[in-house]
């Protein structure tokens, strides 16, 4: 989640970036994009994302919920002028399975529940037609890594 | 609990399927309720590119995928399997440029739910950089017929 992808958003030159700075979220094909004044993420559909016949496998869907996670907390951090040297650990991830989730593209989006000096909650949603009708929920906890004081900006670093 | 997987059906089973395809996923063991994969190392894995770590989601697919082989381990014959849900605790990072095993377990079987727990690791099971467990419904047909 490099500050680059995050200035692309905010500029309005894009309205989605590729992901592809995180090797796996590029094998996967997940894109950032801008949702309001927030982001979320949009897995476009590849038939290798494919578990059981006609299917997205479970694990594509912890695996976008748990970016989603984590780029939710990256923006925020960013939006406070406070961007952490490092992404943030997740700790634990449960996903309730809600609806299957058929061979369209996947959304998410997730808010942070709390978020502490060392630990954060964050509960993310994948849909598919709708945001009403979630395919998935995932509740996440993250050891977050130190960040940087607002009174020193200081020069920006990937992370 | 007897089972229905032989390792050269779960062997093809993490050919056909595409993600566990594209992923490189091998069944390496398979005994009555438990099975063990592999998943060779490979860049596209990364999830923290400063240190190479994998990231949760590949951790999370292994497992997802290995629990599910258990519990087609645990059931007479196949049947059509959709997860509850599935919980993750990360114990450490995993290596970079290591393969990584998941073995799973079905440790109880009930007519509509299978119940199952996992661990990932690179030597040893004991030494697991992550433990799961899982509830999936099993989708039997009344009368015979497919389930919707």
């Amino acid at each position: 989640m490099t500050p680059e992808l995050f200035e692309a958003l905010e500029s309005g030159g894009a309205d989605e970036v590729a992901l592809d700075a995180i090797p796996y979220a590029g094998f996967l094909g997940m894109a950032l994009r801008r949702d309001g004044e927030g982001i979320g993420l949009c897995l476009h559909f590849d038939p290798m994302q494919i578990g059981a016949p006609g299917r997205l496998h479970g694990g594509v869907i912890g695996a976008v919920l748990e970016i989603s996670a984590i780029a939710e907390l990256m923006w925020q951090a960013r939006r406070e002028g406070a961007a952490p040297a490092h992404l943030p650990k997740p700790v634990t991830l449960t996903v309730d399975y809600l609806r299957a989730a058929g061979l369209a593209d996947l959304h998410a989006r997730a808010t942070v529940l709390r978020r502490g000096r060392r630990v954060a909650s964050v509960r993310a949603l994948a849909w598919q037609e709708s945001a009403d009708r979630p395919v998935a929920e995932g509740l996440l906890h993250f050891l977050l890594a130190p960040g940087r004081s607002r009174d020193r900006p200081g020069t920006s670093r990937t992370g | 609990m007897s089972g229905s997987l032989t390792l050269d059906l779960a062997r093809q089973m993490m050919r056909i399927s595409p993600q566990p395809a594209a992923l490189g996923l091998e069944a390496v063991a398979v005994g009555p309720g438990r099975a063990t994969l592999r998943l060779p190392w490979k860049p596209e894995l990364i999830g923290w590119p400063e240190t190479g770590v994998p990231a949760g989601g590949a951790v999370f697919t292994l497992l997802d995928t290995a629990l599910g082989a258990a519990v087609f381990a645990a059931l007479d014959r196949m049947l059509p399997l959709a997860t509850l849900d599935l919980r993750i605790d990360y114990l450490k990072p995993a290596t970079t440029g290591r393969d990584l095993y998941a073995s799973a377990h079905c440790h109880r079987l009930t007519h509509h739910v299978a119940f199952v727990r996992g661990s990932a690791w690179h030597e040893h099971e004991e030494d697991a950089v992550a433990h799961a467990s899982a509830t999936f419904v099993i989708e039997r047909a009344a009368d015979g017929k497919s389930a919707p």
